[in-house]
């Protein structure tokens, strides 16, 4: 079985141009990376929610992202600020949407068996 | 002659669970109320898009009554487009035709207040528009496509995007983020490959003369939606609707404005401040062409 804790924690941050903030955190995964929020190596600029080929193809530190020449890493944590909290409503509605979304493909995508060896005989005779 | 300028605005206050609704809208079909001979509605009808908004980050507020130089400079665009940034983009924008209902189903109590057309959360469709087409290039069996002229802006994030026209990748993806003209999307392309991409809105009809017209009462994010056509859903559970405009200029105009405000006197002064400046407009709009001087001289100034 394939899961996460997400923890999402609202903040108001008076007198800030953006002033509604949202932090999520993946605290805990099962069967999945918690390092889920996909980050620009070159700035440290948040992209987004990982889908499976993220997993499979981006580290999950910044470090090793710039040694090994990806585009990309990922982290378990993720903070944004905005002008509307309507707008920041939007994002997170959408953002554990993908956060299901990669969760349960993830957990298709791995339920496939695949690996170790196996001897057949293929012969003529049936 | 003199070229008579009537405009005739209309303010509706109304007290929600939550704040104060404050609309108002430039009449545009004639009315009979307050009695008057002929019933008059704004007439030249020209300048009924009096509502100059102003948008930031998905955000409109009214900036002011336009002033007869704002009529001739800011374009006029209504609350007349749909957008989705979550789920069933593709299916809505390849199933629906015109006459098609699009129902909000995310109760939103500040869109209906009672006078016709604004009497439900149910939309008459005009037709999906392609609103940008480029040409975009995939490298390899991954995430990202480089899009030829296009720059990656935050708005454009979770939008939808028609691939066609290439090798194995036809269909539609999502952004969720983007560089330049690459761009990161839902799903991985199968390898290296190329197409046309279009984005879409869908576009209300407003109705036919005769009736005000009918817009999205205010913008609004993550509503909830389904396509309709007689009487039957053909796509439901959409999720992530935006109302939006046709035009991404800052500053535009509309013949309609909707506030919920926090107190009963921001309304009311919302309401006093409106209906000065539209007796502004109306002076500054009313002009004596019985002569053209070929060179006026204006002096101000000690």
């Amino acid at each position: 079985m394939t899961w996460i804790v997400l923890d999402l924690n609202e903040e108001i941050v008076t007198g800030a141009e953006k002033p509604y903030r949202v932090i999520y955190t993946v605290s805990d995964a099962s069967g999945i990376d918690r390092e889920l929020f996909v980050y620009f190596a070159e700035d440290g600029r948040y992209s987004n929610v990982a889908v499976s080929e993220d997993l499979w193809q981006y580290p999950t530190s910044r470090d090793e992202a710039r040694r090994t020449d990806k585009q990309f890493f990922r982290t378990n944590k993720l903070t944004v600020d905005f002008a509307h909290r309507d707008i920041a409503r939007e994002f997170e509605t959408f953002t554990r949407g993908r956060l299901d979304f990669v969760t349960r493909d993830w957990s298709d995508q791995s339920s496939i068996d695949f690996g170790g060896n196996t001897t057949e005989v293929l012969s003529t005779e049936s | 002659m003199t070229t008579p300028v009537t405009i005739r605005i209309r303010q509706q206050g109304i007290v929600r669970p939550v704040g104060y609704q404050a609309t108002q809208w430039a009449v545009t079909v004639p009315v009979s109320d307050p009695i008057s001979d002929p019933p008059l509605a704004t007439d030249p009808l020209s300048f009924a898009p009096l509502f100059v908004i102003r948008t930031v980050e998905g955000h409109e507020n009214l900036e002011r009554v336009a002033s007869v130089g704002d009529l001739y400079v800011l374009p006029v665009a209504e609350l007349d487009r749909f957008d989705v940034v979550g789920n069933m983009a593709g299916e809505l924008f390849d199933t629906a035709q015109p006459g098609d209902t699009l129902r909000i189903t995310s109760e939103r109590p500040y869109w209906t207040d009672g006078v016709a057309p604004y009497l439900d959360q149910d939309f008459t469709v005009l037709t999906p528009v392609v609103v940008a087409t480029y040409s975009g290039t995939t490298a390899g069996a991954n995430t990202t496509i480089s899009v030829s002229g296009y720059r990656f802006v935050d708005a454009d994030r979770n939008r939808w995007f028609k691939l066609s026209g290439s090798a194995s990748n036809d269909g539609w993806y999502q952004i969720l983020s983007g560089a330049g003209s690459v761009v990161k999307v839902n799903r991985a392309f199968t390898g290296v490959d190329g197409g046309t991409i279009q984005f879409f809105h869908l576009q209300l009809d407003p109705g036919g003369p005769g009736v005000e017209p009918r817009y999205f009462p205010t913008r609004e994010q993550n509503l909830r939606w389904e396509l309709r056509r007689s009487a039957v859903a053909l796509v439901s559970n959409g999720t992530g609707g935006r109302t939006l405009r046709g035009s991404s200029e800052e500053l535009v105009r509309s013949v309609r404005y909707t506030a919920v405000l926090p107190s009963m006197s921001d309304a009311n002064n919302l309401f006093l401040v409106s209906r000065q400046q539209v007796a502004e407009l109306q002076r500054a709009a009313e002009v004596d062409d019985t002569a053209f001087s070929a060179l006026l001289t204006y002096t101000a100034g000690p």
